[in-house]
C-alpha cells in the first residue's frame, strides 16, 4: 500500500514522551526530519498568520518562533494532523501574547486599497479580504480562518485559541455574520 | 425566529475546501441563508488563503534550523548557570545568618559582662562556621558534578 505524505511525517516525527527518556527531542530529529515536517506545514502556518495579522514581517518572525517551540519543547510523540494542530496551536499563542502586550493589534490597511480598483478580480478579492479582516477583531480572525480555511472542527478550534467549544460556536457565529456584513457590498459590487 | 446555525454548515465548508460540491448541496445552498453566509465567507477566505500560499514564500527550513540550534545553546547555558546562580544566593544568605548570629553572641556575652568567657566560646563558634561552609561547598559541589555528569551523559547518548 503507498504510504501517505501525512504517513510519512508520522512516522518521523517520534518525540520522546518522557523527560528522561531522551537528552533532547532536537536531537531526536535531525535536519532533514525537520525539512520534511517544515515543508509539509511551513506554507499553511505563514499564511494564517499573514492573513491574521496583516503582516509580512510579523508573520515570518512569528513562523520562525513557532517552529522553534515546537523544537525546543519536546511534545510528546503525534502523528501528522497532531503536529499540524500542535503548530497551529502555538502561532495562535504566540498571536494571543503579542496582542496582549499590546503589539501589532492593528490590522494594516490594504497597501492596494488606495489605487484606483483593479481589472484583477483576484486582486480585488485580497483587497475585500483585507479590509473585511482589518474591521474584525484579532480573535474573530483567528476563529474565521481556523474553521474554514483550515476546516478545524469547534473542538480543534477550542483547544488551539485556548477556549470552551460553546463560546467558539458563539464566536464564530458573530464573526461569520460580521464578515458576511463586510463581503456581501463587495460580492454585490463584483 | 431567524435560524443561526444549520446543519449542513461543514458539508458547505468541506465543499468548497475539496471543491466536490454536489447538486443537492447546490439546492440547499440557494434556500438556506446561514449556508449562503457560510460559502460567502469561507469562500472568499479559502480564495484569499490560496493566494497567500502561492504568493509567499517561507523562511528557509535551515534558518529556522539553526535559530532553534541557538535557542537550544541559550537554554543550555542558562541550565548550567543556575546552580551557580542559586549556590551565590545560598552563600550570601549563610554569610548574613552566620554574621548575625556572631553579632548577636557578641551583643550578648558583652551585654553580661562576660566578654572574657567569649573567648572560651570563639572555638564553639569557628566550629559552627566551618561546619556551614563545609555544608554549603558540599551541597554546591554535589550539584554541580550531579549537573556535569547528567550533561555528560545527555552528550553520550546521542
Amino acid at each position: 500500500m503507498p504510504m501517505h505524505k501525512s504517513d510519512a511525517i508520522a512516522a518521523q516525527v517520534a518525540w520522546p514522551d518522557q523527560e528522561g527518556a531522551a537528552a533532547d527531542a532536537m536531537d531526536e530529529i535531525d535536519e532533514q526530519e525537520f525539512q520534511s515536517v517544515y515543508d509539509a506545514t511551513a506554507r499553511p502556518i505563514l499564511a494564517y498568520l499573514t492573513g491574521v495579522t496583516g503582516r509580512r514581517d510579523v508573520a515570518d518572525d512569528l513562523l520562525q518562533e513557532t517552529y522553534c517551540r515546537l523544537l525546543v519543547r519536546r511534545p510528546p510523540a503525534m502523528d501528522a494532523e497532531g503536529t499540524r494542530r500542535y503548530l497551529f496551536r502555538i502561532a495562535s499563542n504566540l498571536l494571543r501574547d503579542r496582542w496582549r502586550r499590546g503589539e501589532d493589534r492593528a490590522y494594516p490597511e490594504p497597501a492596494e486599497a488606495a489605487s484606483p480598483p483593479n481589472a484583477d478580480t483576484q486582486v480585488n478579492l485580497q483587497i475585500d479580504v483585507r479590509t473585511a479582516m482589518r474591521a474584525m477583531k484579532p480573535r474573530e480572525r483567528e476563529l474565521l480562518w481556523l474553521a474554514y480555511v483550515e476546516g478545524m472542527s469547534h473542538a480543534e478550534i477550542a483547544e488551539a485559541m485556548g477556549l470552551s467549544a460553546m463560546s467558539v460556536r458563539l464566536l464564530l457565529f458573530r464573526a461569520r455574520k460580521r464578515a458576511a456584513g463586510l463581503l456581501r457590498p463587495a460580492e454585490e459590487r463584483a | 425566529m431567524k435560524r443561526n446555525r444549520c446543519e449542513r454548515e461543514i458539508e458547505v465548508v468541506d465543499a468548497l475546501r475539496t471543491g466536490a460540491s454536489t447538486a443537492e448541496l447546490d439546492g440547499h445552498l440557494r434556500t438556506c441563508a446561514v449556508c449562503a453566509e457560510t460559502r460567502l465567507v469561507a469562500g472568499s477566505l479559502l480564495r484569499s488563503a490560496a493566494a497567500l500560499r502561492t504568493q509567499q514564500e517561507p523562511p528557509l527550513a535551515g534558518q529556522v534550523w539553526r535559530r532553534a540550534q541557538a535557542r537550544k545553546q541559550e537554554m543550555a547555558l542558562r541550565r548550567a548557570t543556575r546552580p551557580l546562580i542559586f549556590m551565590r544566593a545560598v552563600s550570601v544568605v549563610c554569610v548574613i545568618a552566620f554574621a548575625a548570629w556572631l553579632l548577636h553572641s557578641f551583643w550578648r556575652f558583652a551585654d553580661r559582662g562576660l566578654i572574657g568567657g567569649w573567648g572560651a566560646m570563639a572555638a564553639q563558634t569557628a566550629a559552627a562556621g566551618a561546619a556551614i561552609a563545609v555544608a554549603c561547598i558540599a551541597a554546591g559541589a554535589w550539584y554541580l558534578l550531579h549537573e556535569d555528569k547528567r550533561q555528560n551523559g545527555a552528550i553520550s547518548s546521542t
